[in-house]
């Protein structure tokens, strides 16, 4: 008896650089934008290769580990806290900060919203308590107040920042 | 550099929502200071609904627009409301950080200034509506701007407002007479450039906390309190010519024991020291 072929189970991403990368379904569907892919109706889960032209290789397979490992952390007990929170650590630690603000990108265009509540969350830790100008060379947000702009918005915000400190 | 650009790019392309996200997490009382950081930023924050009514409604619309308000998410919905009634008037509401809450009331045309009174009883015997959510307690409020056609509106709000600890009134012009009346919360005061204001009544035992600048005026203590931190700032002189030093003595009682006490040089001399001999 000839054994008809396993159908395809995975879903194929291509990065802008770099190879294929196979997915499992339920690490697909939890990016947004992959899944309206999925949904319509011309998509072929065998023969179709998703292109990913604002994502690269890298961001992706992050993106994929950090799904993996906190799908996969959910099913056990919940004495994974501890674990799931080094591993977020060392997630974080390997991103140099314009690794990051990329990733928070990638995250982004696919719509995945565990990354993206991490990474905003990284993003909010990393900039807290840091003084405008830091922030403002953080995001590579160009100042274009100009000075009478930006003595207005302190004026007129004075009460808002009475009782917290200064940077 | 190229490296700029690059990063330049990255971050005006992330949508509104994501810098939305980012400020939710974090911590409420710096997470406004993103204003500072450019207009884009700016405008965020700036938001405003626009409504328009009449008097009665303000309270309502007040409600509602607190309960909207999200503390954990600030900009998810607009923290300013901007309040059109009785034809040309407007009260600006912003919301800050903390419970914070400014009101106010600048009017837009010239108004003609006539005297008026103010009265804010913060007892919850006084309370009438009940429609202020508990989703956003105000607990310091900054009134601004008031004059005689928005007093009546003022009063009806602040007097709603049972849970306020601190409570800043500024650039009320023709205000002449102001009392306050708060048993529990209120512990900090603070009466800034009120230029007609000529009596003050103050019955909050539990003020801990009072700072006046302007011309100096009637205060009357109804309760013997004392204060930890008084700063009255009298540098426009009296407001009245018949002002006697005697009329100072139940200010000097409760502000005599302050652990700290600022008063400006002619007050001391010619007050403080005064009494003292």
């Amino acid at each position: 008896m000839a054994k008809t072929p396993e159908p395809k189970r995975t879903i194929s991403l291509k990065p802008c650089d770099g190879d294929v990368i196979e997915v499992s379904p339920m690490i697909a569907k939890q990016m947004q934008t992959i899944q309206s892919f999925i949904e319509d109706d011309s998509f072929i889960a065998t023969t179709t290769i998703i292109p990913l032209p604002n994502v690269t290789a890298f961001q992706l397979s992050k993106i994929i580990d950090y799904l993996n490992y906190h799908s996969n952390s959910k099913a056990v007990a919940d004495n994974v806290k501890e674990s799931t929170k080094k591993f977020d650590e060392e997630f974080l630690k390997e991103l140099e900060h314009d690794k990051l603000k990329e990733l928070l990108h990638a995250a982004n265009y696919l719509n995945v919203k565990e990354v993206l509540d991490f990474l905003c969350q990284a993003v909010a830790d990393l900039i807290q308590d840091k003084s405008v100008k830091f922030v403002r060379k953080f995001f590579g947000v160009v100042n274009d107040y100009s000075v009478e702009e930006e003595e207005d918005i302190r004026r007129t915000h004075a009460w808002a920042f009475e009782g917290v400190e200064e940077d | 550099m190229q490296n700029n650009n690059i990063e330049y790019d990255l971050f005006t392309n992330l949508p509104n929502e994501i810098l939305g996200h980012i400020v939710s997490f974090l911590p409420n009382e710096s997470s406004l200071e993103t204003i500072l950081l450019s207009t884009r930023w700016r405008d965020l924050w700036n938001k405003a609904i626009v409504r328009y009514g009449t008097a009665e409604d303000i309270i309502a619309v007040l409600a509602t627009f607190l309960t909207h308000f999200d503390v954990l998410d600030p900009l998810k919905h607009p923290r300013k409301l901007q309040f059109h009634f009785d034809e040309d008037t407007v009260v600006l509401a912003t919301i800050a950080n903390n419970g914070k809450l400014l009101i106010d009331f600048s009017p837009w045309k010239k108004v003609t200034q006539i005297q008026y009174e103010l009265q804010f009883k913060l007892n919850k015997e006084h309370i009438i509506y009940l429609s202020f959510p508990s989703t956003f307690l105000v607990t310091t409020l900054y009134l601004k701007s008031v004059n005689y056609l928005t007093s009546d509106v003022a009063s009806s709000i602040v007097s709603n407002m049972e849970h306020l600890e601190k409570l800043v009134i500024i650039e009320c012009s023709g205000l002449q007479s102001l009392s306050i009346d708060s048993k529990s919360k209120l512990h900090s005061l603070t009466i800034i450039d009120n230029l007609q204001l000529k009596s003050l009544y103050l019955t909050t035992s539990k003020l801990k906390y009072f700072r006046f600048r302007g011309p100096l005026c009637w205060i009357w203590p109804e309760y013997h309190f004392n204060l930890s931190e008084a700063m009255l700032d009298f540098r426009l002189g009296p407001n009245c010519s018949n002002f006697k030093t005697t009329d100072f003595d139940a200010t000097l009682l409760t502000i005599k024991n302050s652990e700290v006490l600022s008063l400006c040089e002619w007050t001391f001399e010619d007050l403080y020291m005064n009494q003292s001999q």
